[in-house]
């Protein structure tokens, strides 16, 4: 591993996924996804009495999918990454207790995909280790209820507007294993672009995604041509088409390649009045089944993941504080 | 590597390319949800007269079955559906203000009946009833004040 340019890690790409997997909630179901899923709930609050419980029995089963499809039992597993959008990983705490498995907990936002990924990617390069699990998870009960309003509140929003994914993904990391792998990692810098809009959070993301995605290519050389898909973690509609303008004003035209999974999750029928989806789930729920399943079949070669998230929190809205925003890349490659 | 874009430069081009829906739609869609519920109000005020009710007591029944009427909407999951099309026109009325307390206590429900639903019933309403009280005293003292004179 070296460091390379401004903010890249450069692996030796022996770090591959092993196993995947995609959980997610009846409206992500009917969606162009939904075969490829492990999982689809019936209704929202899978067999629990909350909205939060509900959120940790999907990244529970996650992570039962990806032990038993990757054919590892916990001991095998030397490291857990998870993180979600609740307040203090709540999800992650339920999904992980008494499962004697080494676990960090991440806060990434809508990044965590990407920022597990990261992390596993560079601790496995420096240490001993074999199999690391990622893993994160969103809801849209539970995120409406922590940062917005209850569900039932008769109100409107904007069509520039997201709707948090209902959904848990994950996948597991093998030294020397399987056939896709991890050739190198942009972590990004967080930015203040000065949006207060929490309606706009594509808007408010596209400068995080659009400096991380140039300081990429610029540190590894690679022009945009070099992928076949660079995959947005949950830019929506307006935040893609407004991330392609200024990645072009930095000097790289990704007209091509870009590709927002925000846009991905949703029937077109249920996007109508919304720009597209979000939350942590968006982009999980998107790489491990329809990106990753297309890398391994060589239906796509090389592929720039790069997970977004708005650091948004509610009391610093109303403390009239814009929302801080953060972009990690991660350059996926068949081998 | 950084964006040379001032903050409140961006700012504005974020919120530009926000596509702003048609307020004269909007103000069509208010007035004739808000016009609806307050006919039904009118409706209910006539019948309460009839059957003997004074004109102040008549209006007292009126706001009670309205906000049972918009509770038990909300209940079904149907005042929001509502709210997302009409908009001002099905939150300023009485029945908007009920959906605002009974939408919370659903939701919070889960954390217990004194530290979820109790506690954050008056979430979205509690300003309303805050600054509302507050004006109806300063109106109150001052009316009485103008009486001095």
């Amino acid at each position: 591993m070296i460091k390379l340019g401004e903010n890249t890690f450069w692996l030796s790409g022996r770090t591959g996924i092993t196993a995947r997997a995609a959980v997610a909630g009846p409206i992500e179901g009917k969606g162009p996804l939904g075969e490829m899923f492990d999982k689809v709930y019936k209704d929202e609050k899978c067999g629990q009495t909350s909205w939060e419980m509900a959120e940790g029995q999907m990244l529970s089963d996650c992570l039962d999918t990806i032990l038993v499809k990757g054919g590892k039992t916990p001991q095998e597993v030397d490291l857990l990454l998870s993180g979600d959008l609740l307040n203090q990983c709540m999800s992650t705490a339920i999904a992980t207790r008494d499962r004697n498995i080494p676990t960090l907990g991440l806060y990434g936002a809508c990044s965590t995909m990407a920022e597990s990924m990261c992390i596993a990617s560079l601790i496995m390069e420096g240490a001993a280790t074999r199999n690391i699990i990622c893993m994160t998870s969103s809801h849209y009960c539970s995120a409406e209820k922590q940062f917005r309003f209850p569900l039932e509140l008769g109100g409107q929003k904007p069509k520039s507007s997201q709707s948090t994914v209902t959904g848990a993904g994950g996948n597991m990391l093998t030294w020397d294993g399987g056939n896709v792998c991890i050739t190198a990692v942009t972590p990004g810098c967080v930015r203040d672009p000065g949006v207060t809009d929490s309606n706009n959070m594509g808007g408010a993301m596209a400068p995080a995604a659009a400096t991380t995605i140039a300081t990429h290519l610029k540190d590894t050389s690679r022009p945009p041509e070099y992928y076949d898909m660079i995959l947005t973690g949950d830019l929506g509609e307006l935040g893609k088409e407004m991330c392609g303008q200024l990645t072009m004003e930095l000097g790289y035209d990704i007209s091509k390649q870009l590709q927002d999974a925000g846009t991905m999750v949703y029937a077109p029928e249920e996007s109508i009045n919304t720009a597209g989806t979000s939350g942590c789930g968006c982009s999980a729920v998107v790489l491990n089944t329809v990106i990753l399943d297309k890398l391994e079949k060589g239906e796509l070669n090389k592929v720039l993941f790069v997970g977004t998230g708005a650091l948004h929190s509610p009391a610093l809205l109303n403390e009239k504080q814009p929302i801080p925003v953060i972009a990690h890349a991660v350059s996926i490659e068949r081998r | 590597m950084e964006l040379n874009i001032p903050k409140d430069k961006y700012k504005k081009r974020a919120d530009d390319a926000v596509e702003k829906s048609d307020i004269w739609i909007d103000m069509l869609k208010a007035f004739v949800v808000g016009g609806i519920i307050c006919t039904i109000g009118q409706v209910i005020s006539f019948g309460a007269q009839n059957i003997g009710f004074t004109k102040e007591q008549a209006g007292t029944v009126t706001s009670i079955v309205l906000i049972l009427m918009s509770a038990v909407a909300t209940g079904f999951g149907w005042y929001d559906n509502l709210g997302r099309w009409a908009g001002a026109g099905s939150i300023l009325p009485i029945t908007g203000f009920a959906n605002s307390i009974t939408s919370p206590a659903m939701e919070y429900k889960s954390e217990g009946l004194i530290t979820g639903l109790g506690v954050k019933m008056f979430i979205v309403a509690g300003p309303v009833l805050v600054y509302g009280i507050s004006a109806s005293v300063i109106a109150g003292i001052l009316t009485y004040l103008i009486s001095l004179v």
